[in-house]
């Protein structure tokens, strides 16, 4: 009994399971040691909660996306949500805060909107997400640069700046903002129906409409949510920058999918998580922040952030096998 | 048999034939109507010339995107190893002009390289190809940038006559003014790229293993297929195009510019995806792309002639983008019923 419980051991330990999203924080905390061990200096907290502060906006961004990973979809139109949010809310404030609450509720609209037609589009149509978030984004570019005519003009007014590079005691006002929308992101997928129906969905489709999900219409709140999330990070940087550019969304939409895979999440539907969200935000601002540190340019870190996104996309989908 | 072709009136025929004719044909079709209806100029020899050189590395890189759709994959990589070919080739030439055709050779290399570790990423370790090929993009992306932050170099000026060169023009009794062309390199490129593509695809086993493993790959592999091969291989594919276009383009600009292939990956998919290829694999032609291709350019020729601002392009290939998807959904709903 006993020599045969000790044979199991190894094997026992095998079938731990740890969740995807927990490694992430595990290699958040690994990169942190090995920046200690580098210098000390990294681990000043005003450096650290300035990292945290570049990576708010791409974590919320990575929220919205979770969620339409999770129902298999995907959105590559939610940088440009950024950018259109960034050069509407210049114009419109001109730099001051006398109409900040009707230039908040137009931004947030942009994204609703944007979501609300990228998830009709794909229920109804039945068409890849990848092409229609595809069309969404070549669509709302043209809508920046016509309305900008080119030439982005106007300023970010003191409240948004305040959101983008002020602090509430010690801490960065955009990690505030980063951390409530994390939990209530977190609540909603874990906590209520909605959250149970998006994993069934995306897990099997059919089967969850045969149960009697309104399988579409979770689909389309799916992407609404990434749209809201994408107008509230446009919000957030274009409080950090201070005024309206043409390129403030730049790169965002791939980058929230590696925040989103390197957290765990699964390009396959029915699995991912928004705590391994934010730790992939996380991680990759930690690992551009300590490459900098060591003196490694911009060049560098893109190819380690490629490197880093082959490697997490490997090892994900090997844990995926064996588990099987 | 014979009955059944009789009862049908030669209406319906042509309906039917009709209806099997891709979106991106009638597109191009009636978008060359109006700006040849609407515009003198548009039918004229140095407005077709431009609108084929410019349209050039669009249809050049394309035929590697549709490729990897065929399998059911996408290549992401597609615009960074563009701008890497510009700048290998823009920065080698400058320093050793005399080593041009050598240069060339190295861009192939580099291209067969890249498609091999993409290939070996999706097609052997089956990695999703969304991500894979993003994740080696954004690191071509950065070695580009590494090699050269802003836009610089200088290619020969051989080199820039393979772009901008033309045939002829030449005698020609039957035509209209007695002469024909002269015929832009950029023409005879496109047409025999897209004749040995087709040929390869529809008269090859290696193309007909194509469209077996993106039309069901589980089959194609118990029937015998090395589907690990045949996915290897068309992402090889797909880079050397990709290369051949970054060639292209630098000869047109004359220099190397790290971002410059940037638009080039989504314009190849909207190219496919209009072209009528699937993006669940197994289902396109080139030709179909290479409508798109053109759709595409004559679109922006004729919003330069109109005054219109080029901004309104993002706005209308978007719409364009979904919009045929859309018809694609109402053509296959109606054959379904």
């Amino acid at each position: 009994m006993t020599a045969k419980s000790v044979e199991n051991a190894p094997r026992r330990l095998q079938h731990i399971h740890i969740p995807p999203a927990a490694i992430v924080w595990i290699a958040v905390i690994l990169l942190l040691l090995v920046a200690r061990a580098v210098s000390a200096s990294f681990w000043e907290v005003s450096h650290l909660l300035n990292v945290a502060r570049q990576a708010s906006a791409l974590g919320i961004l990575a929220i919205g996306q979770t969620y339409v990973l999770i129902t298999g979809g995907i959105d590559l139109s939610n940088a440009m949500v950024v950018t259109l949010v960034n050069v509407v809310a210049a114009t419109l404030l001109r730099g001051s805060d006398e109409q900040l609450g009707p230039v908040v509720l137009i931004c947030l609209a942009i994204g609703l909107v944007a979501g609300l037609v990228n998830g009709t589009l794909i229920t109804r149509l039945k068409v890849p997400p990848l092409v229609v978030t595809l069309g969404m984004f070549s669509i709302l570019q043209g809508i920046a640069y016509v309305y900008t005519n080119g030439a982005p003009r106007g300023d970010i007014s003191p409240a948004l700046e305040f959101v983008g590079t002020g602090f509430v005691g010690p801490i960065p006002t955009a990690v505030i903002f980063w951390i409530a929308l994390t939990i209530i992101g977190v609540v909603i997928l874990q906590r209520t129906i909605y959250g149970r129906q998006l994993y069934a969905v995306g897990g099997n489709e059919k089967a969850s409409r045969l149960s009697g999900v309104h399988t579409n219409r979770v689909v389309v709140i799916a992407y609404i949510v990434s749209g809201l999330t994408a107008a509230i990070a446009g919000l957030i940087l274009s409080g950090y920058v201070g005024t309206g550019t043409l390129t403030l969304g730049d790169g965002r939409n791939l980058d929230s999918i590696a925040a989103a895979v390197v957290g765990g999440t699964s390009l396959a539907g029915g699995s991912g998580s928004v705590v391994g969200a934010a730790g992939g935000a996380l991680f990759l601002a930690l690992l551009f922040s300590f490459l900098r540190f060591i003196g490694w340019p911009y060049t560098i870190q893109l190819m380690m952030q490629g490197l880093i996104l082959a490697v997490a996309v490997y090892l994900h989908v090997r844990s995926q096998r064996s588990g099987q | 048999m014979a009955t059944l072709a009789q009862s049908q009136s030669p209406v319906r025929r042509v309906t039917r034939v009709l209806g099997r004719i891709g979106p991106a044909y009638y597109a191009l079709f009636f978008l060359v109507m109006i700006a040849a209806a609407s515009q003198d100029r548009f039918l004229t020899g140095p407005t077709l010339t431009n609108l084929v050189r410019n349209s050039a590395v669009l249809g050049i890189v394309t035929i590697g995107q549709i490729a990897t759709m065929l399998v059911a994959g996408i290549d992401l990589s597609i615009g960074p190893v563009i701008s890497l070919t510009t700048v290998i080739a823009a920065v080698s030439m400058e320093s050793n002009p005399e080593a041009a055709p050598g240069i060339v050779a190295l861009c192939l290399l580099v291209g067969l390289l890249i498609g091999a570790i993409n290939g070996f990423g999706v097609g052997v370790l089956r990695l999703n190809p969304l991500i894979f090929t993003l994740a080696t993009g954004t690191a071509i992306q950065g070695l580009t940038l590494h090699l050269l932050y802003s836009p610089g170099g200088l290619v020969t000026r051989d080199f820039r006559e393979l772009s901008r060169g033309a045939l002829g023009p030449f005698d020609c009794s039957f035509c209209p003014g007695g002469v024909v062309g002269p015929i832009p390199y950029a023409a005879i490129y496109l047409l025999v790229l897209y004749l040995v593509g087709t040929w390869v695809l529809k008269r090859t086993s290696f193309g007909l293993a194509v469209y077996a493993v993106g039309g069901n790959e589980q089959s194609a592999r118990l029937s015998g297929l090395r589907t690990e091969r045949v996915k290897l291989s068309v992402y090889v594919i797909s880079s050397v195009f990709a290369v051949l276009g970054g060639l292209f383009l630098a000869s047109r600009i004359g220099s190397g510019d790290p971002l410059v292939g940037d638009p080039y990956t989504l314009d190849s998919i909207t190219a496919g995806v209009l072209g009528g290829t699937s993006l669940f694999g197994g289902v396109g032609d080139l030709w179909g792309g290479l409508a798109a291709v053109f759709t595409l350019g004559v679109l922006s020729t004729m919003l330069n002639f109109n005054n219109v601002s080029p901004f309104y392009q993002f706005i209308i290939k978007g719409v364009i983008l979904i919009g045929a998807l859309a018809v694609g959904y109402l053509r296959t709903r109606g054959r379904n019923q």
